[in-house]
């Protein structure tokens, strides 16, 4: 289990990345995030995220066309590995799990105050 | 697409890992392309600035290990260590290289330290920015001359009249005078100033007030030598009484520190002006020349306002002249360009500092010139080495900068050994030089030493490191490197430049040399072999008479004469000759000669026409005689011109009695002034006599006695004529001194390149030569085949450079009045001896090759 740990932001990026499905990259991603979370993602953090991700096996990555409108240089595409997959899984499967044991009462209570 | 602001992405690319570097890059710059499309320009930059901030950060900032720096730093030390296993490997390239830059780096240490001093000269004075001396232009009908002397009064005057002026001050002439304290005399120099004086120059007092120390008229200031040598120390110099030509006691007020070598004023006491007017009553008057006069300006005034003024001035004084005109000279730029032609500036001393900074540059650059052959041709030895570096991946940058690298290091190698020799060779050159300079390794030296290093490396190791490392690795490797047309021009072309400057130098140097003995023997119009000269000092004026009889009957003495003049120096000039036919608007200078019946006889001058005074013809007082110039200027025949009546100052009338031949009172350099001799009393400040030849320090010693016994106390100072002449000339005979070291100095060095290229043909032909042997070529005959292409060489060189010598010489002798001629067998000399030297060169070499035996070189293979 302690295998597959990542971390929730590295989880956003790994699913946005599958959702982009071939078509992940730096702007790509970021853009994707904004737009879904509605939440600001630097440059910068993207990428170390993507380095770490890389690092770890969760993502691979090949070298894209170069367009005009980035100055001539290539994209890098990133795609969802096998680890990758199996890391998102796990993940996903511990957050059911721990849904699951949540005692019911709780949550009506919530509701309950706020509704 | 709109390209990002540029400082933002300078820094990422600096910080950005290298892998990461092009997507990144990408991602930003596109990135951009939306922020401007939706924000304004402002905020766009802003954002993006942000962003790269922010990748600003681990994982994505690159590692130090990988920073040009260290590569540098790496590349570097490997450079310098194959350097020198390079040098240790070829060393005799090594050495030929070394020895060569070594004697360049030498001489121009020498040059730099020479033009150096000269530079500073009189640049000493705090006040310098302000100095100026007032100098006059005066015009004749025959002759517009620039001169140092001026009314004695002008100084003072000038002061009150002109209130840009803050200080002035007249001077006499520096002369040598007696001083004596305790039954003590020494013959020292010295002159007299006006109270600012002080105040202007920078001669600092050691004791004493400047405002006060010249002001009472017995007061005097003695150099910190000399109250030494007096007084034993400084202290108990302050009011001592030196007694001054054995007839006036002045008060030591101030002791002066010694006056630095690099100022023109060189003197050991002062005394007030005041005194020089009070015992010259000549000086008070406007219309006589003698004293200098000095001044300096208030900050900020222009010197060409003040002399716009001042040009007048002492024609306003003199009411019905108009032949002066008065400016200003920066002080300190006297020094170096104090030369005059017809009144205008010419140039002066500057010609030398500037002629031997062209050697010193033609120095450097003929020692880099053989590096840069040496290292091409020994191209094929080193391809090698490129063609393996280039093989396993190495950049030609960094190859070139590989060269770079060593010939660098070997000049700083030449540099340093530099440095030593021109320790151990210094007192030497400061003896030839007649200077006291010293080699302070001062930061503007080691600066200029270090850029001359870091020029010449650059200089002699760009084209071989351009043209070493352009092979391509197959094409060395299958052995067949072509030098290609352009390539041995070029290094032909070089040889050629190399000898060009070479032959045109040693021409120079032989014509300088030609000049100056021509100078030295030059018949001046008499014979000043065996002449001594002597000031008729203390009571020899008054019983002349009584001291001539004695002088004439000392045994050893030809003959002896009295004169107004020391027969190196112009001295005393006047216009105030008027004779029949002259023009009556115009002005004519001449020189005024006071003399004896003795002259003539004792410096054995000719005359062209009539006779010379004599005793026997009783009253000569009223007769003159006249110079071949004076007889031009005046326009008249050798014959008709005897028995001629001219009027001299109004006051005599004297009548022409014979014409001299011309002789030189100065250097060559001036022509001679026209002249009048007549016999006077008054003013003969000389005594000039000709010994016989042999038992001169009997005579001389004889002569002491007697001039002992009229002046007791007085110092006996003479010079032998000659010596004294040829010191007008130490300028010149420095000159020529340093130009024949200098040249010598190219010759070898240039020769030092054609053996390293000799040596080199030589090796890569052997197998050549062992085929040429076989085939039955006798060794002379090899010898001719080596030496001829080098040959072919040195004759073009030979052929470019005698026009160029012809030209620069000539144009150097038009600065003398008289002047030796042009020979051709100079020309012919120079370019038959460079051949000669160029042969003795290449054929040790080819000696050698042509007597190896073939078996032995072509055994290989």
């Amino acid at each position: 289990m302690g295998k597959y740990q990542i971390g929730e932001f590295e989880e956003i990026v790994m699913l946005t990345v599958a959702i982009l499905h071939g078509n992940a990259y730096g702007i790509s991603i970021k853009q994707q995030i904004e737009e879904t979370q509605g939440r600001k993602v630097s440059v910068g953090a993207l990428q170390s995220c993507l380095q770490r991700l890389e690092k770890k096996g969760y993502l691979k990555s090949r070298e894209g066309e170069a367009t005009t409108i980035r100055g001539g240089r290539p994209k890098k595409y990133v795609e969802i590995t096998a680890a990758g997959k199996q890391a998102l899984a796990t993940t996903r499967e511990i957050r059911n799990r721990l849904w699951e044991a949540i005692p019911r009462v709780v949550l009506d209570m919530k509701f309950t105050v706020y509704s | 697409m709109i390209t990002p602001p540029k400082i933002p992405s300078r820094f990422f690319r600096w910080f950005c890992r290298r892998d990461l570097l092009k997507y990144l890059e990408g991602d930003l710059t596109e990135l951009y392309q939306d922020l401007i499309h939706t924000k304004s320009r402002r905020r766009a930059n802003w954002l993006f600035l942000v962003e790269v901030l922010k990748l600003f950060r681990p994982g994505i900032v690159r590692s130090i290990e990988y920073t040009p720096i260290k590569t540098f730093n790496l590349m570097f030390k490997h450079h310098i260590f194959l350097a020198l296993r390079n040098f240790k490997k070829h060393r005799a390239s090594f050495l030929i290289n070394l020895t060569g830059l070594t004697t360049g780096f030498t001489c121009a240490l020498f040059i730099l330290l020479w033009v150096r001093d000269e530079l500073s000269v009189n640049k000493f004075h705090e006040n310098d920015d302000h100095l100026y001396r007032v100098m006059e232009i005066q015009t004749y009908a025959n002759d517009r001359l620039a001169t140092n002397a001026t009314p004695g009064v002008l100084a003072e005057n000038l002061k009150v009249d002109f209130p840009g002026i803050k200080y002035a001050s007249g001077t006499s002439r520096i002369r040598e005078s007696q001083l004596s304290f305790d039954n003590q005399s020494y013959k020292e120099i010295g002159l007299h100033v006006d109270t600012d004086f002080l105040k202007m120059f920078s001669y600092p007092l050691k004791i004493g007030n400047v405002a006060t120390v010249l002001a009472d008229k017995s007061s005097m200031c003695i150099s910190e030598s000399l109250a030494t040598t007096l007084f034993g120390n400084v202290a108990s110099a302050i009011g001592k009484t030196i007694r001054y030509e054995e007839n006036r006691d002045f008060v030591v007020s101030g002791v002066l520190e010694d006056v630095p070598a690099n100022s023109t004023l060189q003197f050991d006491y002062l005394l007030p002006y005041e005194v020089y007017k009070e015992e010259n009553q000549w000086v008070t008057e406007w219309g006589n020349n003698g004293p200098h006069t000095f001044v300096m300006l208030h900050p900020g005034v222009d010197p060409g306002e003040v002399t716009s003024k001042i040009a007048n001035y002492v024609n306003e004084k003199n009411e019905d002249r108009n032949t002066v005109e008065l400016f200003l000279k920066k002080y300190s730029e006297q020094y170096l360009f104090g030369n005059f032609t017809d009144g205008y500036p010419d140039g002066g001393r500057i010609t030398y500092v500037r002629l031997f900074i062209l050697i010193a540059v033609i120095l450097l650059v003929i020692a880099c010139i053989n590096f840069m052959n040496l290292s091409t041709a020994a191209a094929s030895k080193r391809a090698k080495e490129v063609g393996v570096r280039k093989a396993i991946g190495a950049q030609r940058k960094i190859l070139i900068y590989q060269y770079l690298v060593e010939s660098w290091l070997i000049a700083l190698f030449a540099a340093l050994v530099a440095v030593i020799l021109a320790f151990l060779l210094l007192p030497h050159f400061n003896e030839v030089t007649g200077k006291s300079m010293s080699l302070g390794l001062s930061w503007v030296n080691t600066g200029l030493i270090l850029a001359v290093v870091f020029i010449c490396g650059l200089l002699a190791g760009s084209y071989p490191a351009v043209y070493l490392t352009h092979f391509n690795p197959t094409v060395i490797f299958k052995g067949d490197i072509k030098t290609s047309l352009g390539e041995l021009w070029v290094r032909k072309g070089l040889v050629i430049f190399q000898f060009t400057v070479t032959i045109a130098l040693m021409i120079g140097v032989i014509m300088v040399h030609k000049q100056i003995r021509y100078a030295f023997n030059k018949n001046l119009g008499y014979d000043r072999e065996n002449v001594v000269v002597f000031r008729q000092d203390g009571s020899i004026p008054n019983k002349r008479e009584v001291f001539f009889n004695k002088l004439r009957s000392t045994p050893g003495v030809v003959s002896a004469s009295s004169s107004s003049h020391n027969m190196i120096q112009q001295m005393t000039s006047t216009t105030g000759l008027e004779w029949e036919g002259k023009p009556t608007d115009e002005e004519v200078i001449f020189e005024n000669v006071r003399v004896d019946e003795d002259f003539l006889k004792t410096l054995d001058m000719k005359l062209v026409s009539g006779r010379w005074f004599s005793k026997e013809f009783g009253a000569d007082t009223t007769r003159v005689v006249i110079n071949e110039s004076a007889l031009q200027v005046m326009g008249f025949n050798a014959e008709e011109v005897i028995g001629k009546r001219v009027r001299l100052w109004d006051r005599y009338d004297l009548q022409v009695i014979g014409v001299l031949r011309d002789f030189h009172y100065e250097s060559i350099h001036t022509k001679v002034s026209p002249s009048f001799f007549w016999p006077q009393d008054r003013r003969l400040r000389y005594v000039v006599v000709r010994l016989a030849p042999g038992r001169q320090s009997e005579t001389l010693s004889a002569i002491q006695r007697l001039y002992s016994s009229f002046n007791p106390g007085f110092i006996f100072d003479y010079a032998f004529l000659d010596s004294s002449y040829q010191q007008l000339y130490t300028a010149e005979q420095q000159v020529s001194k340093l130009s024949t070291y200098f040249s010598a100095v190219t010759i070898l060095v240039s020769c030092l390149g054609l053996f390293g290229l000799a040596a080199f043909t030589v090796q890569s032909r052997t197998k050549e030569i062992g085929i040429r042997k076989v085939l039955g070529a006798s060794s002379g005959r090899i010898v001719l085949v080596l030496s001829a292409s080098f040959t072919k060489l040195v004759g073009i060189a030979v052929l470019v450079s005698l026009p160029i010598s012809y030209y620069a010489v000539a144009a150097w002798l038009d600065s003398f009045a008289y002047k030796t001629s042009m020979s051709l067998w100079v020309f012919g000399a120079a370019g038959l001896l460079s051949l000669l030297i160029a042969w003795v060169t290449v054929s040790s070499q080819a000696l050698k090759a042509a007597h190896i035996n073939p078996s032995q070189t072509l055994k290989q293979e």
